[in-house]
């Protein structure tokens, strides 16, 4: 903060720097209320960070014009994703089988061979 | 999986019920069981969230970007992310809330990227705008007029400080989440919005003295 501001200029800059600081505008107010009870230009800019903080908040309430066909596009994208996915989900399927089939083949061969080496003995 | 998308109300995260819905904290409960359903999976139910949100979304990501073709592509991924992991969400939030974090990573992502300044260079106070009577603001309703010369103000400010009081002051994320999704601290993210708001201010309520503010 400038040092050949005046007390009250001072004062004043304070304000300003908690009321873009703050959540809740009316805390500020509270807190510098003697001040703020004979300075236009702290009651204007608080007036002004209420109007602002409002419009703020009513800002997601009026959407941006949305391009036509920006919804198929997000949509076309994740059908994308999901045939990526089916076709890995259908990858692991066969190769599940593939596995399980190969197991089944090795057991039955290995208990073939202790059939052979049983009789043979 | 094929089940029959439902119609349903439209609702965005400004209808700020406190009654949360079953499974999630979303206002509505047809949104809140759309979530669970496709958090199981059903991907029906997930184009419907999408059909839901993706204006608001979008809204977002514009703002966030201040660019068109920037803004739906950072949608785009943005659903594609939230696809991926819709599975993961514990819906200790709203599904918006949750989604506008990820548009906001997606976003900052792509700015930072991208490195697009283009507004940085605008001098302070190069473009003031109208000073209002100040008659009697508390009353006055807030006019089409008003959001367009905000909007253009958070267009013409440095990425950085958009992307912080977009989140905060527009779509209600709490401090916390905007660090986390620009991957900055949070101390940082309130002097970015602290720096925003003042800006805004000064640019579309200019008072008597701001230069010496800005000194």
């Amino acid at each position: 903060m400038p040092s050949d501001l005046t007390p009250a200029n001072q004062l004043c800059v304070s304000v300003g720097e908690q009321l873009s600081a703050s959540d809740d505008i009316s805390l500020v107010v509270e807190a510098n209320a003697a001040h703020m009870g004979q300075c236009l230009r702290c009651q204007a800019e608080v007036s002004s960070y209420r109007r602002m903080q409002r419009a703020l908040k009513s800002l997601a309430a009026h959407p941006v014009d949305v391009h036509p066909q920006l919804e198929h596009q997000i949509l076309g994208a994740l059908d994308g994703v999901s045939r990526v996915g089916q076709r890995r989900g259908s990858a692991v399927a066969a190769a599940t089988l593939g596995g399980l089939a190969a197991a089944a083949s090795v057991i039955a061969i290995a208990s073939r061979h202790r059939r052979i080496v049983r009789l043979a003995s | 999986m094929a089940a029959q998308p439902r119609r349903l109300r439209i609702v965005t995260d400004s209808s700020r019920n406190p009654s949360a819905g079953r499974g999630s904290k979303d206002a509505d409960p047809d949104m809140a069981i759309l979530v669970e359903r496709a958090s199981a999976g059903e991907r029906a139910a997930f184009d419907e969230l999408v059909r839901l949100t993706y204006r608001d979304a979008f809204g977002l990501a514009l703002r966030l970007t201040a660019n068109t073709e920037d803004a739906r592509d950072v949608v785009q991924d943005a659903y594609l992310r939230a696809y991926r992991s819709i599975g993961r969400f514990r819906g200790d939030a709203r599904f918006s809330t949750w989604l506008y974090r990820i548009v906001a990573n997606c976003a900052s992502t792509t700015t930072t990227r991208r490195g697009r300044h283009r507004h940085e260079a605008l001098p302070d106070g190069d473009a003031v705008l109208e000073t209002r009577p100040e008659s009697d603001p508390e009353v006055q309703a807030e006019t089409a007029e008003l959001r367009a010369e905000l909007d253009e103000a958070i267009q013409a400010l440095p990425s950085r400080l958009r992307a912080v009081v977009v989140l905060r002051d527009v779509y209600d994320l709490s401090h916390d989440a905007i660090a986390e999704e620009l991957g900055i601290t949070v101390s940082a993210a309130k002097v970015r919005l602290h720096r925003a708001r003042r800006r805004l201010r000064e640019q579309v309520f200019p008072l008597p003295g701001d230069d010496l503010h800005a000194i």
